[in-house]
């Protein structure tokens, strides 16, 4: 994932989270993205589920 | 302790298949893990908020071992969730979204995770946790709200 494809993605999702008065900074969310789709991957590929 | 027993637990009992089934591992996992960050960053309880996300969609599982050739025409994962709910009304006769928050009930699921899994899955109904604890101008967030930016996340991501 590229940074223009998450930057995409974190503007999006800070419409959302702010409506749901949801603390979720753009720098923060940047960050996390690729890190929660990692993490995700790694969980499925431990657990045999990929 | 009881999220990662849940997790072994479901991964053991829902092996997937296909990659309509993988995706939606990937996709109750991301949500997981997407709903623990956002909850520790709003200091809510991180644990409760992991099961949220591993859980609210657990009756789409279900519907998978019911009738894996009925799942399949379901489609490709994802699409929004409206759309898949009214295929699975046509092909199932009922959705994921009931069979659900039928399991939360009779699992017992804590009352905090049950009720932001049916107020996600069923808009229309109230949620019975107070938005706000102490003024109407700065409501509290509730794990309901973790769930939903995280679920719209990982659907973006996926």
């Amino acid at each position: 994932m590229d940074e223009t494809e998450i930057k995409r993605l974190v503007g999006k999702i800070l419409t959302k989270a702010g409506s749901h008065g949801l603390f979720a900074a753009p720098a923060f969310l940047a960050k996390s993205l690729p890190g929660i789709i990692e993490e995700a991957a790694d969980l499925a590929s431990s657990l045999g589920l990929s | 302790m009881s999220s990662l027993i849940t997790l072994i637990s479901l991964s053991k009992i829902f092996t997937p298949s296909t990659q309509f089934h993988r995706n939606l591992w990937i996709h109750a996992l991301q949500v997981a893990v997407a709903s623990r960050k956002l909850a520790h960053l709003n200091k809510l309880n991180t644990e409760q908020s992991y099961l949220t996300g591993l859980l609210h969609e657990i009756g789409r599982f279900i519907l998978l071992m019911d009738d894996l050739d009925k799942f399949n025409a379901l489609g490709a994962y994802p699409t929004s969730n409206q759309e898949l709910m009214i295929k699975e009304h046509e092909i199932f006769g009922h959705t994921s979204a009931a069979i659900t928050i039928a399991l939360l009930k009779s699992w017992s699921i804590p009352e905090p995770i049950s009720q932001a899994i049916t107020h996600h899955l069923k808009p229309e109904t109230e949620p019975r946790q107070p938005r706000s604890k102490f003024t109407q101008a700065a409501p509290s967030v509730t794990l309901f709200d973790v769930l939903s930016v995280a679920d719209d996340l990982s659907l973006l991501a996926l």
